[in-house]
């Protein structure tokens, strides 16, 4: 599969953060073809296994998160509206008339309600709509929603992706897809006789609500190495504030002084060996990823962060360059055969 | 209905480009009108009238819808964007939008991640939107977007349970599509030879931003000089919040006959009789009070010539100005047979 498709494939699943389970079949017969094993654990992680089918094989965990921001319903009015929580950090400035899907018996759409600037106060329009009073439409009575979307429904946002002007692609969920889609292209471009390592790529759970999860699959792995590929912010009007980084400059290399400065070290003069563009930003104390997890988990994990950047995170139009995905891609598959690759009897 | 409403839905018209939704409407139409023509400033009337000469009777419904222009494209390729109407700026942030030409962008939004504090809990200013369409700097932007160009909310059509509909401008051209549906039973009216009004149709302009008494529909009453006038409109609905911030109006509660709005106060008779009207026929309606909201285009329409009766007919619309309005089946079809029984039943 292309990488447009791929991320777009991905994004379709519905994976709202605790409900990663949702859509496991159609992800697994998406996934599973790139490799030899997967495996689904207690907590929600999703982890697929590559073997080079060496002994004493080392173990490289790729971590790319599964699960994306959303919404719950919490509640339902009696005219049939739905009450909403916040499932992970959702931009609430997006949610008024914002088209979602609401996953119960069955998949429904709604719209998230706002009132109209006709019936507003003078400067009500600058305030934010507190959540408690956002309510979603899904044209259904009370009787009726109580069995379609009981309390505890998840709500996602609208999957449908659309390409811009210069390549850039936008949909939602492309915190954390866009990596996944970037790893697995990675994994699957791996001449695994030429390897001395086995592949554990884990869509993990439960990032978007504070790194709840990534731990155990740690645990179950107990890996070598560990790299995780995340989002970053793209310079944008207003983001200059935070270090961020250029979209369509390449992935974005953490330096950090809480993960593994060694591995870290080794990225960046891989990229530019292999003359893959590539960035760095200071991340001094705190990742805020999953790297941060992993790297204190199973008795300590020599661990790198490498993120994409994207426009608009956490919104229901996340935006991303593919070049900033093949180059990332690329960087890893230069990584993982510098680091592991042998050299075959004939080249001996 | 849902095929046609998703049809005009989708076509982006904001006040000043009305041409593109003009073409669909001149096109369902047309084989049912006597003539269809347009005035100097857009206007579209279509008018079916019977063989004898008899009362003029003007529906309207306007055919624009809110959107944008752009006024300015900075250094990064990024449209400043002025508003046309009154666009609920609340649901911009993170927003899909279409240009006229079909380049799609994205308003921009911070992340939340880095706002400052004054920033948090606060929408996005409303006058510095910025529409991100990806191109690296002002030179690539300029081959696909100029100061001037228009745009709308991107189109995206929704369908809900229960026949409730959302896409943007939904509610204006819920109005269109009941008016192109009157269109074709008067039609049938005429050939069975029981139309009693000649019925002047007008699809009028620049709705959205009329400020003050600046109503483009006022020249299509000036040609047509009707008896009488009425005007087929969204009604603005907030019936999912607490009792004192509602308007009263609810979706899915039938037509809104509103007594007055802030500009007009509707002919008593007229109104009296459409009440009347919907009780005899069990139509359903509503009668809640605008009169403290910006009125339609019956304020232009009523003073016209030596005065015109004129009748206001709302469709209930929730998240009204934004890319998602929402309308209810059931309240199409009591505008529809409401009117029916208007226009072309004897009463």
């Amino acid at each position: 599969m292309e990488q447009k498709e791929l991320l777009f494939a991905l994004v379709e699943k519905m994976s709202v953060v605790g409900f990663e389970h949702y859509d496991e079949e159609a992800l697994t017969s998406l996934v599973a073809l790139y490799f030899d094993e997967h495996e689904y654990d207690a907590v929600g992680n999703h982890i697929f296994i590559r073997r080079c089918g060496k002994e004493n094989a080392a173990r490289v965990l790729i971590d790319t998160h599964y699960d994306e921001i959303g919404l719950m319903v919490k509640g339902i009015t009696k005219n049939g509206f739905l009450r909403i929580c916040k499932m992970g950090g959702v931009d609430a400035r997006i949610l008024p008339a914002a088209e979602v899907v609401v996953y119960g018996k069955d998949k429904i759409p709604g719209i998230i309600l706002t009132k109209p600037r006709e019936l507003m106060a003078k400067d009500e329009y600058r305030k934010l709509v507190p959540l408690e009073e956002l309510l979603v439409d899904i044209g259904m009575t009370k009787e009726e929603a109580e069995i379609t979307a009981p309390i505890g429904t998840p709500i996602g946002f609208d999957p449908e992706c659309t390409e811009l002007v210069g390549g850039y692609l936008a949909g939602k969920g492309f915190d954390n897809k866009c990596s996944a889609a970037a790893a697995m292209i990675a994994i699957a471009e791996l001449d695994m006789t030429k390897l001395s390592c086995d592949i554990y790529f884990s869509m993990s759970a439960r990032e978007e609500v504070g790194q709840r999860a990534v731990a155990a699959a740690t645990y179950r792995i107990r890996p070598d190495i560990a790299i995780v590929l995340d989002v970053t912010f793209g310079n944008a009007p207003g983001s200059e504030r935070i270090c961020s980084s250029d979209m369509k400059g390449g992935p974005v290399v953490s330096l950090t002084a809480t993960l593994d400065t060694e591995l870290t070290e080794m990225i960046v003069e891989t990229a530019k060996k292999h003359e893959i563009p590539v960035q760095t930003v200071v991340e001094a104390t705190r990742t805020s990823t999953h790297a941060d997890d992993i790297y204190l988990a199973a008795g300590g994990v020599p661990t790198a962060l490498v993120s994409i950047p994207v426009w608009f995170m956490h919104t229901a139009n996340e935006v991303v360059h593919p070049d900033d995905m093949k180059n990332t891609s690329a960087l890893l598959v230069a990584v993982i055969n510098e680091k592991y690759g042998i050299l075959s009897e004939n080249e001996v | 209905m849902t095929e046609l409403l998703q049809k005009l839905s989708s076509v982006c018209a904001p006040s000043g480009k009305e041409k593109a939704v003009a073409e669909v409407i001149e096109k369902e139409i047309a084989p049912y009108c006597d003539s269809v023509s347009y005035d100097k400033i857009g206007n579209m009337t279509a008018v079916i009238k019977p063989r004898k000469k008899c009362e003029k009777v003007m529906l309207c419904a306007h055919m624009d819808e809110v959107g944008f222009m752009v006024k300015n494209i900075d250094s990064d390729g990024r449209a400043h964007i002025v508003l046309l109407g009154a666009v609920e700026t609340r649901t911009l942030s993170g927003r899909k939008v279409r240009f006229l030409n079909g380049t799609t962008g994205i308003v921009t939004t911070k992340p939340i991640h880095v706002l400052s504090e004054a920033e948090v809990g606060r929408t996005s200013p409303a006058d510095k939107i910025f529409v991100e369409i990806g191109a690296k700097d002002k030179t690539e932007a300029a081959q696909y977007i100029k100061i001037g160009d228009f745009g709308t909310f991107e189109p995206k059509f929704t369908e809900m349970a229960n026949e409730t509909y959302a896409g943007k401008a939904v509610g204006g051209r819920a109005c269109v599509s009941t008016m192109i549906e009157l269109i074709k039973e008067a039609h049938a009216a005429k050939k069975a030879k029981t139309l009693k009004k000649e019925c002047y149709f007008v699809f009028s302009v620049k709705r959205e931003i009329a400020i003050r008494s600046f109503f483009a529909v006022e020249t299509a009453a000036f040609h047509i000089e009707p008896n009488k006038a009425l005007v087929l409109d969204t009604a603005p609905v907030c019936d999912f919040l607490k009792e004192e911030l509602m308007t009263g109006a609810k979706c899915g509660g039938g037509i809104v006959l509103a007594p007055a709005d802030i500009r007009t106060i509707y002919n008593r008779e007229l109104f009296a009789d459409a009440v009347k009207l919907c009780e005899k026929k069990g139509i359903a309606y509503q009668n809640p009070t605008f009169a403290d909201l910006p009125g339609g285009e019956g304020g232009a329409i009523h003073q016209n010539g030596g005065g015109v009766p004129t009748l206001s007919v709302g469709i209930p619309t929730r998240n009204l100005h934004s890319g998602a309005e929402i309308v209810k089946a059931h309240d199409m079809r009591a505008a529809t047979a409401f009117l029916r029984e208007w226009l072309i039943s004897d009463q």
